[in-house]
């Protein structure tokens, strides 16, 4: 890959950093500022209902599951763009090397919906 | 042992959340330093200190490694010390791996949180005695590269702090260490410990690559193994958000801080540590088991 597109995957890399960190610390600080608790009370199952659930509301709960889903499509979105860089640059066995890996995180994720 | 800290309350909220971010920042300023992610130092912490539960640890340490790798390869890239097509390679096996630790862990052993813990010595005693018995050469040009490397052209260079220069290596062993890569993701999935204990001398030791550029292409890869294990953990309804937030988050600015002081550190010095907290963690992990035992 061509060193001047390998700034794109440190872009997606750094603002997905940011943006989580943003949620994680407007939950925390909600958290606090609401008297704190304790620190093993809202398990979050990733379920469409209880996500639903958890996001229309402004709690601090749900800013830090919104920040942790962030974190974890961050990876997601940077394998991503790698298909595109590498199929961009014409490298096609990278291509196929990368999308085997969207493919198995893709498929983590529709397991777990569909469970 | 019990817990220093109560986290469902007796503590109060302020003292626990400093905690939280100190045991992360340590862990994670160690785990972007040695390319191991933290985690194989933060699920004893959690456990230990903290009286967490092990399933409850590892989920919010795979969330902490993912945060770790995201903060610190990024800046590795930056610097051209990851190698995108090494690591892209070796996500083949580790996202699998990963996938299939992380299902074991919130199935199988769904109830058995001493079998994990126990799980824990072995790996790490295998990590560091791959690391003792291959001693670091940089790079040994005599290594031919094999077919399957040189068919993918698994090869690349960086500056070496110590002399200035550019230094170029050539991937050999593909398909062993990717075999390496893949048992590391499941242990990584399994135990949330990252995998930096078996990427680095996968990539060191057997795929001939140096020491520094395996450290930042291990801390590059951490970040998909850990997510695919982190999102099965979060469907399984194992990630307390209050929790596994102040761990993210220190953990990503302890990754910043490991990740500047690296580029000035040289690679004796870094494997040496390297040995002693997997020696630590490993004997920590090690009484835990025994106490279950007895």
């Amino acid at each position: 890959m061509p060193p001047h597109l390998q700034g794109w995957v440190t872009r997606v890399l750094r603002t997905g950093v940011v943006v989580m960190l943003v949620f994680l610390a407007a939950g925390l600080g909600l958290f606090v500022a609401g008297g704190g608790g304790s620190f093993l009370g809202s398990p979050a199952a990733l379920a469409p209902g209880p996500v639903g659930a958890l996001l229309s509301h402004v709690t601090p709960a749900g800013f830090l599951l919104l920040g942790l889903l962030v974190l974890v499509l961050t990876p997601l979105s940077r394998v991503v763009l790698s298909v595109v860089l590498f199929a961009a640059s014409g490298d096609r066995s990278f291509t196929l090397i990368t999308l085997f890996v969207l493919a198995i995180l893709s498929a983590t994720i529709i397991v777990g919906v569909l469970r | 042992m019990s817990p220093l800290v109560d986290l469902t309350g007796g503590t109060p909220t302020l003292v626990v959340l400093l905690l939280l971010l100190i045991a992360a920042v340590g862990a994670g300023f160690l785990g972007s330093l040695l390319g191991l992610g933290g985690g194989i130092i933060l699920v004893p912490v959690l456990v230990l200190l903290f009286g967490v539960e092990i399933h409850i640890a590892i989920a919010a340490s795979l969330l902490a490694v993912a945060a770790n790798s995201c903060g610190a390869a990024s800046t590795f890239v930056e610097e051209g010390l990851t190698d995108l097509r090494i690591g892209m390679f070796l996500e083949t096996s580790t996202a699998v791996g990963g996938l299939l630790g992380a299902v074991v862990a919130v199935t199988v052993l769904a109830s058995h949180g001493d079998v994990l813990a126990l799980a824990f010595v072995p790996i790490v005693v295998l990590a560091a005695v791959l690391l003792w018995v291959h001693p670091e050469t940089g790079t040994r040009p005599e290594a031919p590269p094999d077919r399957l490397a040189s068919s993918l052209r698994l090869r690349g260079e960086y500056r070496s702090v110590a002399t200035g220069e550019i230094v170029a290596y050539q991937v050999s062993r593909a398909l062993p260490g990717l075999g390496i890569a893949g048992v590391s993701g499941f242990f990584s999935g399994l135990l949330g410990v990252g995998g930096g204990g078996l990427n680095v001398p996968a990539l060191n030791a057997v795929m001939n690559v140096p020491l520094r550029p395996a450290a930042a292409t291990s801390t590059f890869m951490i970040g998909v193994t850990a997510s695919a294990g982190a999102l099965v953990f979060l469907f399984a309804g194992d990630v307390y958000v209050f929790l596994a937030a102040p761990v993210a988050i220190g953990s990503v600015t302890g990754s910043f801080a490991g990740s500047l002081f690296q580029h000035r550190t040289h690679a004796r010095w870094l494997r040496t540590m390297f040995l002693i907290v997997l020696v630590f963690a490993s004997v920590v992990m090690a009484s835990r088991a025994l106490g279950y035992l007895g």
